[in-house]
């Protein structure tokens, strides 16, 4: 039984979406699954501060990548680190036809709307993976060797499945839903 | 010698503590309000994938990096891809909070 969830915003900054993707997973660890969510923190995790690595390593990561630059499931892969789940904000934002706003700071009224739509998709795929007992996440091992610059990447690392709109799985890993339930 | 042209601004960038925040807003202050167009700002996760605007950035212009914690997330980021800072700015010794801090 998986006891926590691992919640990955893309960790970027230039981008209006990138602060969508930050506020998503605060309201997700503060208000919809507090105590049952952890964030990874992106300049610790490649510091290799002990309590980011073992989150990724010992709990499913859901990652939220703000744009098609895929910059969160890049650093994943980079790090040998395979997500139980992505949500991708660009689906979302199309699915509901919201926009970004152009404030980084803090978020446009639509862009928070975007904020929560995204919180609760990814709670909803972190709530299937705490409360289905058939869901079998294995423990993974971070690469130790990684040299992150200047890799090149493949176009899509995990071959995400696509399970609803803007939530995707990587094709070998475990389904979350239960099993005749709709994603 | 040539003059620099634009300054890279790196904000720790991290979630955890609220200091991260603080280091990320007044990044966005530098770089819209105080120094637009001189300043531009470091994004750690598009540095690592390797997008060469970013790797760029840094390898030709000083960086500033605005550390927020001792944990120096963002001087430990420089280090492991072998670029030196211009300059660090330590976000606790200006709020006067202790290094570390829950």
């Amino acid at each position: 039984m998986v006891e926590r969830v691992c919640i990955f915003p893309c960790g970027g900054i230039k981008k209006t979406e990138a602060t969508v993707a930050r506020i998503a997973a605060y309201m997700v660890n503060e208000d919809l699954l507090p105590r049952r969510t952890m964030i990874l923190c992106v300049p610790a995790y490649l510091r290799g501060v002990e309590e980011d690595l073992v989150m990724v390593e010992d709990y499913p990561t859901v990652v939220i990548d703000c744009h098609a630059e895929n910059c969160g499931t890049n650093l994943l892969y980079l790090s040998g680190i395979t997500p139980a789940a992505r949500v991708f904000i660009p689906d979302l934002a199309e699915q509901h036809g919201l926009a970004y706003g152009s404030q980084r700071r803090e978020l446009e009224p639509e862009a928070q709307q975007l904020a929560e739509i995204v919180a609760r998709e990814t709670a909803r795929a972190a709530l299937a993976m705490l409360e289905n007992p058939l869901y079998n996440f294995e423990k993974q091992r971070i690469k130790t060797d990684t040299c992150l610059a200047q890799r090149g990447l493949p176009a899509d690392p995990f071959d995400y499945v696509q399970l609803a709109p803007g939530l995707y799985r990587p094709s070998n890993m475990p389904d979350f839903f239960p099993e005749g339930s709709d994603a | 010698m040539e003059k620099v042209q634009k300054v890279a601004i790196y904000p720790c960038g991290g979630v955890g503590f609220p200091l991260s925040s603080v280091a990320r807003y007044a990044t966005f202050i530098v770089t819209e309000d105080l120094l637009p167009g001189e300043t531009e700002i470091v994004d750690a996760v598009r540095l690592i994938s390797g997008f060469p605007e970013d790797v760029e950035l840094v390898e030709n212009n000083p960086t500033i990096i605005i550390d927020g914690c001792a944990y120096q997330c963002g001087s430990n980021l420089f280090r492991l891809l072998g670029l030196k800072p211009a300059a660090r700015i330590l976000a606790t010794v200006i709020s006067k909070l202790p290094p570390t801090f829950v």
